[in-house]
């Protein structure tokens, strides 16, 4: 049974799946993954499939990961399925499997410490998919894992997998990476960001969770020079929680940073209590505000 | 001028100055009004003039020569919700200039106020002389006295000083301020009809703000007021149903004219006469509720008693 590691805690030769149900949560994973792949010279490769290559490599670049400087010399490749999985029309592990093998002498050769992966694995779900080629995969990879020079996540989308697929992902991947989530309840989610490092809220929130609002804003400030707040899903904040953030922001010694994205009521209320104001913080306005 | 300690008691002895300027035409308003700020000009302290339109134009073109040594506010725009003039616009501008004496000529009170506006004023300008007292300022408050013939200003009971028809006088009705807000707490009339009527919780805020945001929208408050009714009525419903200890509170909505109006009941004394127009430091964790519906609201109205607090937020439909 898979281990839970953060991100940042995975270590060369760890096969890890990513089970996610919220986008966000999945990007900022993947983000922090090749960011911090990059910056430990290793060459970083994207399967994607649900995210278009071109779309995917905005998303990374959106989450400060130097995806621009990376890709066009050949640090950072991002293949859609139709340049993997389906580059011969159907899924095939095999060839799948020789082209990590490929990537991974190429990585050896241009000096590269070694090579880390992450494939969305939603192929498999696919009309013309083989759900036998699935299993072959996993296994074929993790032999790969042996010599401790490839790193591989696994993506698995929670809304489009069935339980039994799930319960094989978690099954066969030594380790599983999540998000650490502080809170969590129908209206309001609490969670922290990869990528850049902070703090990701989601929902309402109101004084009955300033609690766990500080915490998580602690940690983050514990863990990380500059710190993003990321409300950009915020639908809703209170004085009792803008607070909070105010008071976090205030804990912070000259020099150091909290970048805040958001936009609508709740700027409104951070400007009310006088947030934007410090020179700690940065607004950063959400994207459709 | 005013540094003196007074000969009644019941006048602070203060470096603050608080006087109203009774003015019967324009004339006398140029007067002492320009005499006030000339005074300022000329001991190089920083001037706020917040008076509504036409006179703020008015006033704005006889003092150009001043350049930016001046800051003009309309306070129709400003000072709509006379609870708003205190924190967000007199110690706003004391705040910014703080290790100065600074120089304000603040309208609250003027023709077009409704009742219930006059009355919010009243204890506004009565709060001034608690808020103000040992800053070092100056205010003063013109009043049209002709139109406002009718209207309960109470200036005298409120400012320590009268300037009327070239003469400064002490007010010999001035009176202890807290009295003056005192006299003013009084019940709230009932509505008319009233719309929606929701007793929540602490679970149930999430629930009170879709009400209100419901029933704002469908009578037409545009999106912004709407947001910013919603977060003003939440902050006011969280002071009902934690602030207390008790489990429950009442919200009323209904529409009054152009104005939608929130009503919260809940259990709890507000003991503080200047909750709402004190500006918290900004590290603490609470107390900004009220503060908050002031700056958002058009109106906010409060009744309180050991039996309970009821709050009123007034939003118009149509901006000023």
């Amino acid at each position: 049974m898979a281990t839970v590691t953060s991100v940042e805690a995975l270590a060369p030769g760890d096969h890890a799946c990513l089970t996610f149900s919220d986008p966000d949560e999945r990007l900022d994973i993947v983000a922090a993954f090749v960011r911090d792949g990059l910056s430990r010279s290793t060459k970083v490769m994207c399967l994607t499939e649900s995210i278009p290559p071109d779309r995917l490599s905005a998303e990374l670049v959106e989450r400060g990961v130097p995806a621009a400087e990376a890709l066009p010399v050949n640090q950072l490749s991002i293949f859609g399925s139709a340049e993997s999985w389906l580059a011969d029309g159907e899924p095939n592990a095999a060839k799948m499997i020789d082209l990590l093998g490929r990537h991974l002498d190429d990585a050896n050769r241009e000096g590269y410490t070694g090579l880390r992966v992450t494939a969305d694995m939603s192929w498999v779900t696919r009309p013309i998919a083989a759900a036998d080629q699935l299993p072959i995969f996993e296994a074929e990879v993790g032999k790969l894992l042996g010599d401790g020079r490839l790193t591989a996540i696994c993506q698995y989308d929670r809304e489009i997998f069935d339980a039994v697929t799930q319960a094989f992902a978690a099954a066969v991947h030594p380790h599983a990476v999540a998000a650490v989530v502080y809170y969590e309840d129908p209206v309001l989610r609490i969670c922290r960001q990869h990528s850049p490092p902070g703090v990701r809220l989601a929902g309402e929130i109101d004084y009955s969770h300033v609690e766990e609002l500080t915490l998580a804003l602690n940690e983050a400030l514990r863990l990380d020079h500059d710190i993003q707040v990321n409300l950009a899903k915020l639908r809703f904040m209170d004085a009792a929680a803008a607070a909070a953030i105010t008071h976090a922001a205030l804990s912070l010694p000259t020099g150091r940073v909290m970048s805040i994205v958001c936009g609508g009521v709740v700027l409104r209320m951070l400007r009310l209590v006088g947030a934007t104001d410090l020179g700690a913080v940065r607004v950063v306005r959400a994207h459709g505000d | 001028m005013g540094t003196h300690r007074p000969a009644d008691s019941r006048v602070p002895a203060e470096i603050f100055v608080h006087e109203a300027l009774y003015y019967r035409d324009l004339d006398e308003f140029y007067a002492g009004t320009g005499a006030f700020v000339r005074a300022g000009l000329d001991a190089d302290e920083p001037i706020l003039v917040a008076v509504p339109e036409p006179r703020l134009a008015l006033l704005r073109s006889e003092l150009s020569g001043a350049g930016e040594r001046v800051r003009f506010v309309d306070m129709a725009v400003a000072g709509r919700n006379p609870n708003r003039i205190l924190p967000w616009v007199l110690r706003a501008f004391a705040a910014e200039h703080w290790h100065r004496r600074v120089r304000i000529i603040g309208e609250p009170i003027y023709v077009g106020r409704t009742p219930d506006e006059v009355a919010s004023g009243v204890q506004h300008e009565a709060l001034i002389n608690v808020a103000f007292a040992g800053v070092d300022a100056a205010i003063l408050c013109p009043y049209d006295v002709e139109r406002l013939a009718h209207v309960d200003t109470r200036a005298d009971l409120t400012h320590p000083v009268i300037v009327a028809g070239g003469e400064r006088r002490e007010s010999s009705s001035y009176t202890d301020p807290y009295a003056v807000v005192a006299s003013l707490n009084q019940p709230l009339p009932e509505p008319g009809r009233v719309d929606e009527t929701l007793v929540f919780d602490a679970q149930g805020l999430a629930g009170v703000r879709r009400l209100v945001g419901k029933h704002a929208d469908g009578v037409g408050l545009a999106a912004e007021g709407v947001a910013d009714l919603q977060l003003a009525v939440t902050e006011i419903c969280t002071n009902a149903v934690t602030h207390t200890g008790s489990a429950a509170a009442t919200l009323r909505v209904w529409s009054d004219g152009d104005r939608v109006v929130c009503e919260i009941r809940g259990a709890g004394e507000i003991a503080d006469v200047m909750a709402g127009r004190a500006v918290p430091s900004l590290d603490s964790p609470r107390g900004r509720g009220l503060l908050i519906a002031n700056r958002l609201c058009d109106l906010v109205q409060t009744f309180t008693a050991p039996t309970g607090t009821v709050t009123r937020l007034h939003m118009r439909l149509s901006p000023t």
